[in-house]
């Protein structure tokens, strides 16, 4: 018996495409699990399982849980995760972390941080490194979902680190994002891009029983952020709450705020804009990664895109009239 | 390099010797410590011209040693730590490390115990999580009756019990002060270590109280100890911690002393009175093998500590002693070659010793694969006995001082620890740091630095990257008898089964009570958990409402 | 970066207070271009959990505190009733030598000594992936 993942292309070792999601879909851990690892090595059969997967999507609330390094994340996921399994809800846990640039590897810390949950069969943490491709946080990440969606988890939670794009990305999947702060962040949020804020729905100033707290509190309050819901006037007003998550405190109101937001949401459509925007998005990451790949895969084959770069090397043509060429020969051939 | 200020002997003799080396100098290579500060090949009277040499042993700030003529009028404590088993097994083992001389201070008895992981966590044998565990690599001691086999017939006065606790430190004292009562004796003939040492965790991958709760806990024994027990040292700051985590010697001088500033200010901001309570803080440091770096750290420490002593508001001479217990670092040991590790321990031996310190604690060979076996425990102790009785290191009190190299050294580690300190105080200090992680990554990528330079070989280690064998030394280890496991279980059992258990679980209801006044501030939580070990309570029941009111809380 | 990285779940001993040298090996399978989940068990099923969810190849145990026998004895089984005997399993730490013969009878793949450069390990688990166990 061959030992660590098999190639599924050679289907001698999984079962047909439909079985498998069927097993996802009576919540068999173990093929969830191997399908979010296909998913982000982006296998054909992954697709097909998924294809299967994606009528039973939409149940499970998507909350996106983010902000800068330091600022008790994880612990309050942790403590999010023992308030939704008080609730009788079931969880899962999405964890990114970056990969390193330098070695392509990554150290995946979060599960280390959301201990008490190892036994308990309603919580499903699965953490994944960004692999460092543009967009494949978004991929990886919205497969991973939907297979943790579509096995009935009542609520998904995405955590990421609030540097670089993975804070954005995330706003781009869930329907309910917490930016998490703490006291004192001014700096920290130097370190996040410029537009961070404006992805919260809901902003949490974590570390309160800490110096400065409640200036923090006002501080932000006094900003009067708002989410505005496309296509109406209704506006969410994004609340300011705080927590002390290592104790607990604070976490029950928040849970209660997230569903306050999910119900407006629902009521108002915005629920249903964003993830129209999020499938749209889902539909053309996933075709230009897929043409990039055709491309780039056939770069050696195709005689013509071979062609084509040695003349821009020689610069008989630019990369922009290229590209137009191709666009050129690629309608006429499908449509 | 020439000097006006220079005898004409020493200029003669520098131009020779800069004459004798023009053929090779260019092609010398200079080391580094282990902290990165750079050595010369020579050091001369140059090096220490701008250094106050002018001290002397047992006067403040006490460079050349605590006392005045070092170990003159008592060698170090030979603090072997033991424990495994039950309290049987340990005693066994207490009696024979007596008959084999291990000493203290004038021949007293010294006994530095350590808990097992249930202990620690506060875990009685009958939980579910205890399994596997009990007894092992340490000692399982959760009753009264536990605490009164261990303390049997010792002369308190005599004999120092250093507990290596875990996060139990405050019910493991209350239930020592029990059993020393039961015997008719008070709490103020108590000698030995609480470990009190909660700041440990900054750098430790294990699940504690909230810093917060942490801090007040430690003040919380301190306070009690000052007042009950003025003969105890409270608190142990567990340097050695530091350097096993990682940290280059300067770090763990830096780092150390911020801890210890630290619970220095939780102190004063309790309102203790700082001659009351700095004076039985204790510290526990590791040594590696080079001994000139160690010992120049023994010496800088000891003189940093005292300015913050100082500073604090410390008016008697002894509270701003540095009372030092080295534990050599087990680090440094290999699994490769096991015996090569006996001349590394006497390494760190010596180097402890001429750095002046109060207690050693001496590895075993072994101790890269398992806990001591009788012999190579024997051998560790040997070791100290055999510097102490046949090498003459001990006759004069600290005899580097002077040297043109050591006083440079520990000028050198000195000023670079001072940066660091600053740097870790400006930042909020040692709690803040805790907090934040960040002395835990200032550690990690020492930690990460060396392996990075012993891979590359860079930084030598015999039979590890260089000098290798070929195969492992298949040494048979010590093994603690799981059957040990179900002695325990019956012991609480049968003590379970003689308490009177309303009293047990009013006493403990009182501690629950008292840790809500600890946390808003209206009382203390101490003396609850002495009458709770007097009605009968064990570790374990003691750490539960503790655990509920106190959080528990893993470092970033 | 040939291929997809090697998923790796590195289990401590929640109990064990030192953690360096487990800390260590997985930073340097990272610089290995792993991917190293790493966290601390309780129990042996924690491992098992984990090692699904995460859909490692590779399993590594870290101890400090003994316990190595017992703790393989329950995992190798555990491992194969949840679907996980083809992961690659993997000890290291304070292990007597003495012990790595009867751990690899009970199913470990290779105990590894202490100290080594985790390249070491990183060649050996990237030699032994995705080959056949022995019958």
């Amino acid at each position: 018996m061959a030992r660590g993942r098999v190639d599924d292309q050679s289907g001698s070792v999984e079962p047909p495409l439909r079985e498998r999601a069927a097993q996802v879909l009576a919540g068999n851990v173990r093929v969830a699990s191997r399908l979010i690892s296909d998913a982000q090595d982006h296998t054909q059969a992954a697709r097909g399982v998924l294809q299967y997967l994606y009528p039973h999507c939409g149940r499970a609330r998507l909350i996106g849980v983010t902000g800068p390094p330091g600022v008790g994340k994880s612990t309050l996921l942790s403590a999010l995760i023992g308030e939704l399994r008080r609730r009788d809800l079931t969880v899962g846990v999405i964890a990114v972390d970056p990969s390193s640039p330098f070695s392509g590897g990554a150290v995946l810390g979060d599960r280390d941080r959301m201990q008490g949950f190892s036994g308990d069969s309603g919580v499903f943490i699965r953490s994944l490194a960004t692999r460092g491709a543009t967009g494949g946080l978004c991929a990886a990440a919205n497969d991973a979902v939907d297979v943790l969606d579509a096995m009935g988890k009542d609520v998904v939670l995405i955590e990421t680190v609030g540097v670089g794009q993975s804070e954005i990305e995330i706003a781009r999947i869930a329907n309910t994002v917490l930016l998490v702060l703490v006291p004192g962040y001014g700096d920290s949020l130097q370190a996040m891009k410029a537009g961070v804020m404006e992805i919260a729905d809901i902003l949490v100033v974590n570390k309160a029983d800490s110096v400065g707290a409640d200036g923090a509190v006002k501080d932000l309050q006094s900003m009067d952020y708002y989410q505005a819901v496309p296509e109406g006037d209704e506006m969410w007003q994004v609340p300011v709450l705080q927590t002390v998550a290592t104790r607990g405190e604070g976490v029950a109101e928040l849970v209660d705020e997230v569903f306050s937001q999910i119900e407006f949401a629902e009521r108002t459509g915005w629920k249903r804009a964003r993830q129209r925007l999020r499938r749209t998005r889902q539909f053309v990451d996933a075709l230009t990664s897929e043409v990039r790949r055709e491309f780039i895969d056939s770069m050696d084959q195709d005689i013509g895109t071979a062609a084509l770069i040695r003349r821009i090397e020689s610069m008989e043509t630019d990369p922009y009239s290229a590209s137009a060429e191709v666009l050129e020969k690629f309608k006429k051939a499908y449509i | 390099m020439s000097d006006s200020t220079h005898s004409g002997r020493f200029d003669q003799a520098l131009r020779a010797w800069e004459k004798g080396r023009e053929r090779y100098k260019d092609k010398l290579r200079p080391g580094t410590t282990l902290s990165g500060i750079p050595l010369k090949t020579v050091y001369t009277p140059d090096d220490v011209k701008a250094l106050d040499l002018d001290e002397m042993p047992g006067v403040y700030p006490y460079t050349r040693g605590l006392y005045p003529d070092g170990y003159a009028l008592t060698p170090w404590m030979q603090q072997m730590v033991f424990g495994y088993g039950t309290v049987e097994e340990t005693r066994k083992k207490m009696e024979r490390m007596v008959a084999e001389g291990m000493e203290g201070y004038f021949g007293h008895n010294v006994f530095n115990v350590v808990y097992d992981i249930p202990c620690m966590y506060g875990i009685d044998a009958d939980h579910p999580e205890a399994e596997g565990n009990l007894g092992q690599c340490g000692v399982h001691m959760s009753t009264g009756d536990d605490y009164d086999e261990l303390i049997r017939g010792w002369k308190l006065e005599h004999t120092n019990i250093s507990m290596i606790t875990g996060d139990n430190c405050l019910p493991a004292l209350a239930l020592l002060v029990a059993a020393a009562e039961r015997r008719g004796e008070s709490s103020t003939s108590l000698r030995g270590n609480s470990m009190n040492w909660y700041p440990r965790i900054a750098v430790q991958d294990i699940p504690s109280w909230e810093p917060k709760w942490g801090y007040a806990l430690m003040v919380d024994l301190i306070r009690w100890a000052a007042e009950h027990a003025p003969a105890w040292n409270s608190t142990n700051i567990f340097m050695y911690g530091l350097s096993e985590a990682g940290a280059k010697p300067v770090q763990e001088l830096a780092y150390g002393l911020a801890w210890g500033k630290s619970v220095i200010d939780a102190g004063l901001e309790a309102g203790l009175d700082p001659d009351t309570f700095v004076g039985r803080l204790g510290f526990q440091i590791g040594c590696t093998q080079n001994v000139f770096e160690e010992v120049a750290k023994f010496r800088a420490h000891r003189r940093m500590w005292a300015k913050l002593c100082k500073d604090a508001g410390c008016k008697k001479p002894a509270s701003m002693h540095a009372r030092v217990h080295v534990h050599t670092n087990g680090y440094i040991l290999t699994q490769q070659q096991v015996l090569n590790n006996n001349a590394r321990i006497t390494l760190q031996a010596l180097a402890a010793v001429l750095g002046g310190v109060q207690s050693i604690h001496t590895c075993s060979y072994d101790e890269a694969t398992s806990i001591p076996t009788e012999e190579s425990h024997r051998v560790a102790l040997r070791t100290q006995q055999i510097l102490m009785w046949e090498s003459g290191v001990r006759d004069v009190a600290d005899p580097l001082a002077g040297s043109y190299y050591v006083e440079a050294l520990t000028d050198a580690l000195e000023a670079k620890a001072w940066e660091i300190f600053n740097e870790i105080e400006a930042k909020g200090g040692y709690r803040k740091g805790l907090e934040t992680g960040e002395i835990k990554r200032a550690i990690d990528n020492s930690s990460y630095e060396m392996k990075q330079n012993i891979n590359s070989g860079k930084q030598v280690v015999v039979g590890l990257n260089k000098f290798k064998s070929d195969s492992l030394d298949k040494v048979e280890p010590f093994r603690v008898d799981m059957a040990i496991e179900d002695k325990a279980r019956k012991r609480l059992e049968s003590y379970k089964a003689k308490r009177d258990q309303t009293a047990v679980d009013a006493a403990l209801e009182k501690v629950a009570r008292a840790c809500q006044a600890l946390k808003d501030g209206s009382g203390t939580l101490m003396p609850a958990l002495v009458d709770a070990a007097r009605a009968g309570a064990t570790n374990g029941e003691m750490m539960v409402p503790m655990r509920a009111a106190f959080g528990w809380f893993v470092s970033e | 970066m040939a291929g997809k990285p090697i998923k790796v779940l590195l289990a401590k001993k929640k109990i064990d207070v030192h953690g360096r040298g487990s800390k260590l090996i997985a930073r340097e399978l990272r610089d290995a271009g792993m991917e190293v989940v790493y966290f601390r068990f309780g129990t042996v099923d924690d491992i098992v959990n984990a090692a699904v969810q995460e859909d490692v190849d590779v399993v590594g145990v870290s101890i400090m505190t003994s316990g190595q026998l017992h703790i393989a004895e329950k995992l190798m089984p555990k491992l194969k009733a949840a679907g996980m005997d083809d992961v690659l399993v993997i000890f290291g730490g304070t292990i007597p030598p003495v012990d790595f013969e009867p751990l690899e009878k009970l199913g470990v793949d290779r105990v590894f000594p202490a100290g080594l450069p985790g390249g070491v390990v990183a060649e050996y688990i990237r030699n032994n992936v995705g080959t056949p166990s022995p019958a």
